[in-house]
């Protein structure tokens, strides 16, 4: 089948890495250390983050620099379910004024904004075409394992950048309308589970 | 109130913490405890000669030999006591344990009857110089006083820690997070005096004694736990301003000397007494009784095969001499030569002789055998009915806890108040409940608040419940406070907590087990306890009446169903849901322009026409 846009290795427009090696978390320094939120993988809810739960943590200066993520770095789980998330804002607004490190089951996406649109790289990561992918490329029986060369060398197409940021858009605007009917139907079952209770004379 | 540690210190803390679970995971760390304790009161006296930050552990009366050496150097340098091995540094141990109860026998009261030598010498002490080497390198107490003076105490308190991970077997010292919990809910004014009678590893002491540092603190502990005490007494003494803190060793229900209710009237009591639950207390009766039993188990068996082995044998013996039966019958009907006739004969008068002796041996062999295994057999038999019905009782509850509450109601003063921490189970039992009742407002109108806490709090498989009692108070309510949902008493009296309480997940957070409280978490439960507020679904205000032989239940949830939810109004409900459809509208206008843009069609007509988008987003 022609392909309609031409396909990329995910090395070629972003540099992949691990997450920060156990070993480094709460390391004593004698240079100081500054304390930290650890992202796992339970918390890559949704593409886009707009809030993250992570461990705390002490890391000496040094490494929180070198871990430290940035907005727009994409974090996908290193074993498990693929899925990729976005950290859609500055690390301090998510985490309530904390740094934020990926945490050691967890990869790192630093894409290149000039090559590609981070937003878009984290929604076509998550469709189920490079799912997939990952999940043929995976190794272990029981738990499926994604390596970090695994990750790099996945391709996708690479329409031009302001497809790219369209298309990404929509998959926001997606996700956005699904929290909020989410939300709009847990609001309608718990006022008809109150207005149902109040016919039998019920108070809970 | 204390300030809260600063940044640098709660890091350091922290780092501390992660790496003494790292490197102390199984090993007991008591001694090291006890010598770290030392170890900060040095540090105190050497940090600031006319001024130490740390006066009560620069008050505490150290051995002669500790002035001129470190305690590090005492357990370290191999030229003391000859070389360093087990022996000699459970010795040096010990010799220095006794000599620092002796020299501070003002402040802390152990040495008149408790074994002190006898339990410390049963310590592993080979793991010291090792404890010892990594506790001077991440956690040197000149330094750590230097960056807050609280902090040593707060190393000592993650040295001592029990673990709480067995459910059977809940811990017998109160968790951080549960002390913290009472202290900030139950402040004690400048000169007002608390009273400990459950002091353990002195958990709850220290937390009440850094909330309120002005107050007095007596505390009482069973002399079964004597090892403990010392080290709860250690952890008072090296935390600011503890010089008020007075330890005795005594069962409170037989030596109720800690308190002299009227030189040091008591305002405040606290009782910590969790039950373990049946299956834990079974297994411990088992542990301790399973070597005897063994023992017995093996004699059993040994008698029995020696029985069988002789009765085999007499079997083998009875089938020889048939057999030399039939086969002289066959020699008496042969024809054989005279001669040949009467040796065959002979020989076979001879084996059987033989074997009737060796059956009569046998026989008397199988008698005693017998009766040795029927003697084991009968003691075997009575240790098991001893043991059965030693299972049996022990899920008989003996009530220890309500008889601590009701010797600390003793104890306080005429407008005093009692805290207790006890198992869940007591606000169901009915013969608790009953003696309880005499505490609710329609008798004595003691009882004031009952919390029901998450589960796994105190160590514990099962429910923990607070009990808090005032004496003279005038409301005529309880208040019952179900704080074993987190989530449900963090955003309590939020509009979160609105959809919490009906949201479809709640049945699965009623079993929610924790084992550390969080500061939010801790916060607010203070607060409600503390301000008696009440917030739905939460806390309620209940007035009791209870008539005669009427029975009742103290569990809070049956009250809150009643009273507590009933206030989340419809209305309000209406309000988020109206705010919900408004973002329900936008955001499913921006998905159709977002689609539009890419040349898609609209999924659903009805959300109306795309939203014009804000140049730039």
């Amino acid at each position: 089948m022609s392909q309609k846009f031409p396909h990329v290795k995910l090395e070629d427009v972003a540099n992949v890495r691990a997450g920060i090696p156990s070993r480094e978390i709460d390391r004593p320094s004698d240079d100081g250390v500054i304390p930290v939120k650890v992202i796992n993988p339970i918390g890559l809810a949704g593409t886009y983050l707009s809030k993250v739960e992570g461990e705390d943590a002490s890391l000496p200066g040094p490494v929180a620099t070198r871990h430290g993520l940035k907005e727009g770095d994409i974090l996908t789980p290193s074993r498990g379910i693929f899925r990729a998330s976005l950290l859609d804002k500055e690390p301090e607004q998510l985490s309530g004024g904390f740094q934020l490190v990926a945490g050691p089951l967890c990869h790192v996406i630093r894409v290149d904004a000039d090559k590609a649109d981070p937003a878009y790289v984290a929604w076509v990561l998550s469709t189920p075409t490079i799912q997939a992918k990952m999940t043929a490329s995976a190794r272990g029986a029981a738990v499926r394992l994604y390596s970090r060369d695994a990750l790099a060398e996945v391709d996708f197409p690479l329409p031009p950048i302001e497809m790219q940021r369209l298309l990404a858009r929509a998959a926001r605007d997606a996700q956005a309308l699904m929290i909020a009917r989410r939300d709009e139907a847990r609001l309608e079952l718990a006022i008809t589970t109150q207005e149902l209770s109040e016919i039998l004379g019920f108070n809970a | 109130m204390p300030a809260p540690l600063s940044p640098a210190a709660r890091t350091r803390l922290a780092s501390i913490s992660k790496q003494l679970k790292a490197k102390f995971p199984d090993s007991d760390s008591r001694l090291a405890a006890v010598a770290y304790a030392i170890y900060v009161c040095q540090g105190a006296r050497r940090s600031n000669e006319n001024m130490p930050r740390l006066f009560s552990a620069a008050q505490v009366v150290l051995p002669d030999y500790l002035n001129s050496i470190s305690v590090l150097d005492y357990f370290l340098n191999e030229e003391a006591d000859g070389p360093v091995d087990q022996q000699p540094l459970a010795y040096r141990a010990t010799r220095l344990i006794n000599d620092l109860a002796n020299l501070n026998a003002g402040s802390v009261d152990l040495t008149s009857k408790a074994k002190l030598s006898a339990n410390w010498m049963e310590l592993p002490a080979r793991e010291l110089p090792f404890q010892l080497l990594l506790l001077d390198k991440i956690a040197d107490p000149a330094e750590l006083i230097e960056l807050d003076p609280r902090l040593p105490s707060l190393v000592l308190g993650q040295l001592i820690r029990i673990e709480t991970s067995d459910t059977d077997q809940p811990s017998e010292i109160i968790p951080a997070g549960l002390a913290e919990l009472i202290a900030k809910a139950f402040p004690l004014l400048p000169g007002q005096a608390a009273l400990d009678v459950t002091f353990g590893l002195g958990g709850m002491t220290a937390a009440a004694l850094e909330e309120s540092p002005s107050a007095r603190f007596f505390a009482q502990e069973v002399e079964g736990r004597a090892l403990q005490a010392f080290l709860g007494w250690l952890r008072i003494q090296i935390m600011p301003g503890a010089e008020s803190a007075l330890v005795q060793l005594g069962d409170p229900l037989t030596h109720a000397f800690a308190n002299l209710a009227k030189t040091r009237p008591v305002d405040l009591a606290y009782v910590y007494e969790i039950e373990p639950t049946p299956k834990g207390e079974l297994l411990r009766f088992m542990t301790q009784h399973s070597e005897s039993g063994e023992r017995l188990v093996s004699l059993w068996e040994a008698a029995k095969s020696r029985l069988n082995q002789v009765e085999s044998e007499l079997e083998q013996v009875e089938k020889e001499r048939a057999a030399i039966g039939y086969r002289k019958e066959d020699e008496a009907r042969a024809v054989r030569p005279a001669a040949e006739r009467e040796a065959v004969g002979r020989e076979l008068e001879h084996r059987l002789k033989d074997l009737s002796f060796r059956r009569e041996s046998l026989r008397a062999m199988k008698d005693h055998l017998r009766g040795e295994f029927e003697e084991i057999d009968g003691r075997l038999r009575a240790s098991r009915r001893e043991f059965r019905e030693a299972g049996l009782s022990v899920n008989r509850n003996d009530s220890r806890d309500l008889k601590l509450i009701k010797h600390a109601l003793g104890e306080v003063t005429a407008s005093g108040a009692v805290v207790a921490v006890v198992s869940g189970r007591n606000l169901i039992r009915p013969a608790i409940v009953r003696a309880l009742r005499a505490y609710l407002p329609s008798d004595q109108n003691w009882l004031d608040t009952v919390v029901e806490l998450p589960r796994g709090v105190a160590g514990a498989g099962e429910r923990v419940a607070m009990l808090v009692f005032r004496k003279g108070r005038t409301a005529k309510d309880v208040l019952f406070v179900d704080a074993s949902r987190i989530a449900a008493v963090v955003k309590a009296g939020s509009e979160d907590a609105v959809i919490d309480i009906t949201s479809p997940e709640l049945p699965t957070l009623r079993r929610q087990r924790v084992e550390d409280l969080s500061e939010a978490f801790v916060n607010r439960l203070a607060e409600i306890i503390r301000d008696r507020v009440e917030y739905d679904g939460v806390s309620a205000k209940v007035e009791i009446s209870v008539a005669l032989g009427e029975s009742i239940d103290l569990r809070p949830q049956q009250h809150l169903s009643s009273l507590g939810s009933a206030r989340i109004t419809i209305e309000k409900l209406r309000q988020r849901l109206q705010a919900s459809v408004e973002q329900t509208r936008k955001a499913s206008a921006a998905l159709q322009a977002s689609r539009a843009a890419l040349g898609l069609a609209p999924l659903n007509p009805q959300s109306g026409p795309a939203a014009p988008r804000p140049s730039g987003s």
